[in-house]
Parts: structure tokens; C-alpha cells; sequence
């Protein structure tokens, strides 16, 4: 042989994939039976005559490879972190970013599993506001990785995954590399990413990496796969073909914004209102959101109804109707929707009764609605995150928090004297129901107080005595905690709260806080999270990540032993059909044995207390946590839970 | 009218009838506050509720209990989506086993003498 079979593999690539798969079967075949004829009429095909001898120019080592070149391309992008578990589809890159990279920027997260990467890389981005870098097997690791990406997707989150494919068939080692490659793998998610590709040159892995990166976090975001080929990783670099590659400069495009004309019209409605009402569900993009929305509702003096998808607006300022939320739209005649994701469900509902039937809320009858939202801008149709349609009155396409300021403005423009005083009347009126909102709260939460197990006010409350002198975060949901933390803490900032999982795929919450919790590191914030016990057990390998990395995390896990969500699915198929309600709890409980999380925790490295069923055990508890986690270390709580 | 609403407006109507009749009349079956706390976890009642009708983003407060004929009301014929328990999945004593239960829980603390709810 006269060329280097290497060289041979990457001019395969180039060509046969580009061409499409039958394409590169028929080019491989081409490439193998001019390297080496086969005997006329023979269907044996080509190898050396004695397979043990390598041909002469086998190269043994290499000085520089394309996955070098990778590195280069993911260093202008300022990725922090890549989450990964080690795998052999992306070996060269891996090896590539701990030597050649030197490990740092991006510096390796090691997981467990890529379902706990991807969520990682989800929780993160959400709190340092730019994305990390997961890094997943070909196949079998993108399958793994699979439901934390649909999270992200529905949660419009940006999430640069990278994965490694051997795409060249003749290059493929017998058994496991077959199984773990495949013609066109990003089909797996394509249906819910924002964009994926699986370059054949290096050239065009360096324009998909920067390209990815772009699309991730340019509104509305979302996650986004590349493909490295293998060949591409681990063949060596020529000089003379380093010299050609260019990466290209990343540049920053301004998020979509409502068009001028339209919130000029958004403003005339808003100001003219009698009852207007400001809807915000996945509105929170960046620090400045909450602010913005605080000047939008005190200029209009008009009540806020938090969709809880991020963190929107400040819990107990005065305007935070959300505890009367339905009181307050049905009383609306001017309703602000921004980024709604499910603007049917405001005026409409589907009771969870038999023959599911559809009802109109009670609504004003002249309720005009003002939509301004990125949901059309990307759509998908297999999964149906897109929601039921709903026709606005004034539909305004552009990232709600990017048309803020403008909106703000014209509102301005559209005030007069007169007006500004009834719109102040009104606020007075707004205002002095917030007092009485949070006194329900606080008499709410008093039922059950001493309660074993503990009640769910009560763990919040316990944790918020012990985060309300720190700069904190609280990085999971809040709808199994029956919304406790929104109606009693004081949640100000955007990185106090962030946001709900996107497509309720269980799992997320704990390595999404975890991934928090390392956007928060250094920085002296408390990261404390909340998990339930079905969450936990989905992706607890991400407490090991968390000692190995000394990533400062309190997990609190709110262990009602149960799928308690299914409790009530099976309950109310049961009373529906008037049957026995005695063995719901099979298939749904997670007793028998229960589960000890703090052995768990202690098993891999992380500080772990409890069962805690006694309420005055767990204020001292949090306190021992909360040392642990300003040492900068995880720690464990496990706390038996109300069910809700 | 839809079917939801016919039923939701029907149940109320139905409630305040019963609620109506049932102040002049006694309080039902005398029940056993034991035998409602098995009851009240093994009919599933915590699920939403709470294991001391606590009330939950699923359920209200059941904690200090509605009068017995107007709990059973609610029982049968409930408000919102709370499916019914007929007489063949709940007995009236059995009920009542409820309502004894839910009255012999504490009262809870006054929220202003609780240091973390200030």
C-alpha cells in the first residue's frame, strides 16, 4: 500500500457521508476494492493475504490530530464545563481536552450517567446564563441522555451536546463499534432539538461547533447536538491541511424582538384597561428580567400572575397576585401574556373528569389578549410541547424579555395625567391585598405545623429560616411542594429560583441542581434544593459527581416514599370506577423496604443525615448541612415528607 | 351547557340543599375518630389532603372537619374535580369514622406565635 489508510478513512467521510448514506456504502465499497482487488466473481472480500501482518505505513503514533483542533474551536467559545462519562465514540476528544486542552475551559464534570450530564448542563445554564458543554456516547449514551435533552428542549434551555459516532463502516472494529454507531444517530433526538449536525470534515466541525452555539443561546433557545465523527477525532493533522482550517468567530445576535407598531398597539390596550392582568410563565431570561417586569406592572399598577416557568417577578411585592390567580383573570378585560407556553390553558381547561371535558374559564366576555412570545418561532410537531392553539387578539412574535423595554416605553408614552391617577387607585386597591395573600399563607402552612411526617410547609420553612441572611438558590421545582417556597419565602432575584424542568421528565431535578449548584461555586451563594424521593432515585449517581467534584449542593429530599403523583392518578381511576382503593398503592409506593438516602449519600462521599420524621430534628439538621456546604462540600438531608 | 359545568353547578346546588336540611338535623352517625384515621389513609383521602387534613396544591384543608351531612355531601357529589366516593366505597359510618378523625386532630399553632412563619 502506498497511502496511509488513515488518510483513507477522512477522504472516505468527506465524500461518502456527505452523499448520503447508501451513497458512502457504495463509495466504500469503491475505495476498498481499488485498495486491494478482489479475485473476478469472487464475493470474499478484500483483506491482506495474511491479516496479521499490518501494512507498512501504518502510522503507530501521531503528533496532532483533528480532535486538537476540536479543542481549539470549543476554547472561543468559553465553555466552563463539559459533563461526561468516559466513552470510546469521542476517545481522541476526550483525550484531546485533558492533554492538549489541559483540562480546563472546558474543565471535566464527570457523571454517572448521560441522563444526569444533559441535566446538569440544563440546571447550569439556567443559572450562570450561558450554556455548558455535555458530552455523550454515540448511540447507546445519546439513548441514555435522551429524556434530559427533551427536558431542555421543552424548557427552551440552551445545551451544547457533543457526541462521537464512527460513521466510516470500514473503520468500524468488529461487535461493540457496530452496535455503537449508527448511520444517522441525531435522529434519536432530532424531533426535540433546536438543531444538530454530523460534520464530515474538520472544517465543518469547526463551523457546526460555533454554529451550535449560536443557535443554543439565540431566543428561543435550546439544546443542540454535534456529532463528531471518529475519524475526524483520531486521524492524524497534516500541517498543510492545518493551514486551511479556520474557525469562525462567534458573534452575538440580538434575541427577536415584538415589532414597534404592535407593542405601540399592546400599550394603547394595556393603558386603557380597566383590569389588566400580566401573565409571565417562561419570560425570565436574564438577571434584568424581574426588574423589568416590576417597572412594567408599577407603571401600569396592574397584578401579576407568575407561571412559575422561571423566575419572573419578585414573590411579595405588591402586584404578586399569583395566590388569586384566578380570581384576578377572571376579572380581567386586557390580559398580557408573555411567553405563556400554554395560552389556551388561561382561558380554557380540560377538567380531569371523566370524558376529559373541555370548559371556558370564567372569563370576562370582552377579555382582549395580548400574546407576546418566542412559541411559534420554534416548532416542532411529533411531541406536543407546542401546546393547544390559541388565537390572540394581539399576537406579537419576539423573546417577551428582549421587547420589555420597549413595551415599557410606549406604556409611558400612553399614560396622561388622568390616567396616571386612576391607574394609582387602582394599585392602592392591588396593594393592600398582598398583606392578606401572604397571611394565608402563613395561616395555611400552620395547619400540620408538628406533623409526622413532616409537612411540606414546615421543610420549607425550616430551610428558608436558614437561606433568607444568604444570597441563595433554590434550583428545583416547586409544584410537588405545593408552591410552599413561592408563597412564603421572599424569592427576589433571578437566580433564587430556576425554573421548572420543561417537559416534567423525572429526573431532572437533582442533577439540574447539582448543575446549579456548580454555576453558583465560588461565588458564596447557598445552592439548596429540594428533591423528591422518586426524583432521586432516577439520578442519584449525581451525588457522587457531587463529592468527586466538591460541588457545594444541599439536597434535601423530600421522601413521601412514594410515586405520590401516581398515588393520585390510581386513586382517581379507582374512585371514578367506585372500586377498592386498597391496592393503589402497589406499583406506586417505594416502601418495603424503604430507601435510606443517607447511607446512600454516605456511599458516595456525600455528608448524609436522617430518615428525619421528628419536625424539631430538621432545623438543627439544616443548620449541620449548611456548615458542610459552606466548607464547600454536598450534603444529604432525608427528610420523611407529607405526601404534598 | 357543558357537562363539566352542568355537573360542577348540579353539585353545588345539590350541597347547598343538603347543607341546608342537614343544619336542622343531627350529625349523622357517631364516629370513631380511630377507625377514621385508618380510614382516611387506606380510601387514599391523605393523597390530596394530607395525613392531617392539612390541605395541599391537590386538595383543600379538610382540618377542622365541614358537619357531618355536609362532609358526606361533598363525599358523594363533590365540587371541582374531586371524583365521588359512592356509599359502596365509603359507608356513612365510615364517613363519620372520618369526620371523628379530622375533629380530634390539634388544633393548629396561632400562625403568629410560629418564629419561622413571622
Amino acid at each position: 500500500m502506498s497511502k496511509s489508510p488513515k488518510m483513507k478513512r477522512r477522504q472516505f467521510l468527506a465524500g461518502a457521508v456527505a452523499a448520503g448514506p447508501a451513497l458512502g456504502l457504495a463509495a466504500a465499497a469503491g475505495k476498498a476494492s481499488a485498495q486491494t482487488p478482489a479475485p473476478r466473481g469472487s464475493s470474499v472480500p478484500p483483506v491482506p493475504p495474511n491479516e496479521n501482518v499490518l501494512p507498512d505505513a501504518t502510522p503507530l503514533t501521531e503528533a496532532r490530530s483533528g480532535s486538537d483542533f476540536m479543542v481549539d474551536v470549543i476554547k472561543t467559545l468559553n465553555i466552563d464545563y463539559v459533563a461526561c462519562l468516559p466513552a470510546s465514540t469521542f476517545r481522541g476528544l476526550q483525550e484531546s481536552l485533558l492533554n492538549y486542552g489541559m483540562n480546563t475551559k472546558p474543565e471535566f464534570i464527570m457523571c454517572l450517567h448521560e441522563e444526569c450530564a444533559v441535566a446538569m448542563a440544563h440546571g447550569y445554564a439556567k443559572v450562570a446564563k450561558k450554556p455548558m458543554a455535555a458530552l455523550v456516547h454515540g448511540t447507546v449514551g445519546l439513548q441514555h441522555a435522551a429524556m434530559a435533552i427533551y427536558n431542555a428542549y421543552a424548557d427552551r434551555a440552551p445545551v451544547v451536546v457533543l457526541s462521537g459516532n464512527i460513521q466510516n463502516t470500514a473503520a468500524r472494529r468488529p461487535n461493540v463499534e457496530w452496535n455503537h454507531a449508527a448511520l444517522d444517530q441525531n435522529t434519536l433526538v432530532r424531533d426535540f432539538t433546536k438543531w444538530d449536525a454530523q460534520p464530515t470534515s474538520l472544517q465543518g466541525a469547526a463551523e457546526s461547533l460555533v454554529q451550535a452555539y449560536d443557535l443554543a443561546t439565540t431566543a428561543p433557545m435550546g439544546p443542540v447536538l454535534v456529532t463528531l465523527d471518529a475519524d475526524l477525532q483520531e486521524d492524524p493533522l497534516e500541517k498543510t491541511e492545518e493551514a486551511r482550517l479556520r474557525i469562525p468567530k462567534l458573534t452575538r445576535r440580538a434575541h427577536p424582538q415584538g415589532d414597534d407598531e404592535s407593542l405601540r398597539e399592546a400599550a394603547k390596550l394595556l393603558v386603557a384597561a380597566e383590569n389588566p392582568v400580566i401573565y409571565a410563565n417562561r419570560y425570565g431570561r436574564t438577571e434584568k428580567a424581574p426588574a423589568l417586569l416590576v417597572q412594567l406592572a408599577e407603571v401600569l399598577h396592574a397584578p401579576v400572575i407568575d407561571g412559575r416557568s422561571r423566575m419572573n417577578f419578585p414573590s411579595r411585592h405588591k402586584y404578586n397576585h399569583s395566590a388569586r390567580r384566578e380570581q384576578a383573570l377572571a376579572q380581567a378585560d386586557v390580559l398580557l401574556a408573555l411567553e405563556p407556553v400554554e395560552l389556551w390553558g388561561l382561558t380554557n381547561d380540560v377538567r380531569d373528569l371523566s370524558g376529559r371535558p373541555n370548559l371556558r374559564l370564567s372569563r370576562q366576555a370582552n377579555l382582549k389578549v395580548i400574546h407576546i412570545g418566542t412559541e411559534s418561532l420554534l416548532v416542532k410537531s411529533n411531541y406536543g410541547e407546542v401546546q393547544r392553539y390559541a388565537p390572540a387578539d394581539l399576537p406579537i412574535a419576539g423573546d417577551a424579555e428582549a421587547s420589555m423595554p420597549s413595551l415599557i416605553e410606549a406604556v409611558k408614552r400612553e399614560i396622561t395625567a388622568a390616567r396616571a391617577s386612576a391607574l394609582a387607585a387602582r394599585g392602592e386597591k392591588l396593594a393592600a391585598m398582598a398583606p392578606r395573600l401572604l397571611e394565608q399563607a402563613r395561616a395555611d402552612a400552620a395547619y400540620g405545623w408538628d406533623a409526622s411526617p413532616i409537612s411540606i410547609p414546615r421543610t420549607c420553612m425550616e430551610l428558608w429560616d436558614h437561606l433568607k441572611n444568604e444570597d441563595w438558590t433554590l434550583p428545583t421545582e416547586t409544584v410537588f411542594l405545593s408552591d410552599y417556597p413561592h408563597r412564603l419565602w421572599d424569592i427576589k432575584q433571578s437566580h433564587n429560583w430556576n425554573g421548572s424542568s420543561g417537559a416534567q421528565g423525572v429526573g431532572y431535578n437533582a442533577p439540574a441542581a447539582l448543575g446549579a449548584a456548580l454555576a453558583n461555586k465560588g461565588t458564596g451563594r447557598v445552592t439548596a434544593a429540594i428533591i423528591g424521593d422518586g426524583e432521586m432515585m432516577m439520578t442519584n449517581t449525581m451525588l457522587w459527581t457531587a463529592a468527586h467534584h466538591q460541588i457545594p449542593l444541599l439536597a434535601i429530599v423530600h421522601n413521601n416514599r412514594s410515586y405520590h403523583m401516581e398515588v393520585m392518578h390510581t386513586l382517581r381511576m379507582a374512585d371514578r370506577r367506585s372500586r377498592d382503593t386498597s391496592r393503589i398503592h402497589i406499583g406506586t409506593d417505594i416502601t418495603n423496604p424503604n430507601i435510606d438516602y443517607a447511607v446512600l449519600a454516605k456511599s458516595m462521599g456525600v455528608y448524609g443525615q436522617g430518615p428525619i420524621s421528628n419536625p424539631s430534628d430538621l432545623g438543627p439538621a439544616i443548620k449541620r448541612a449548611i456548615d458542610v456546604v459552606k466548607r464547600g462540600e454536598p450534603a444529604l438531608i432525608d427528610v420523611v415528607s407529607q405526601p404534598r | 351547557m357543558p357537562i363539566g359545568i352542568f355537573r360542577i353547578v348540579l353539585g353545588l346546588a345539590a350541597s347547598l340543599v343538603i347543607v341546608g336540611a342537614a343544619s336542622g338535623q343531627g350529625e349523622g352517625p357517631r364516629g370513631n375518630a380511630q377507625s377514621g384515621k385508618q380510614l382516611f389513609e387506606s380510601k387514599g383521602c391523605y393523597s390530596c389532603h394530607g395525613f392531617v387534613g392539612q390541605g395541599s396544591r391537590e386538595g383543600p384543608r379538610l382540618a377542622p372537619p365541614l358537619a357531618f351531612a355536609a362532609f358526606v355531601t361533598q363525599l358523594r357529589t363533590p365540587r371541582a374535580i374531586m371524583p365521588p366516593y359512592k356509599e359502596a366505597l365509603v359507608s356513612d359510618q365510615q364517613a363519620a369514622d372520618i369526620v371523628a378523625y379530622l375533629a380530634s386532630l390539634p388544633k393548629p399553632p396561632d400562625p403568629k406565635s410560629v418564629k419561622l412563619l413571622q
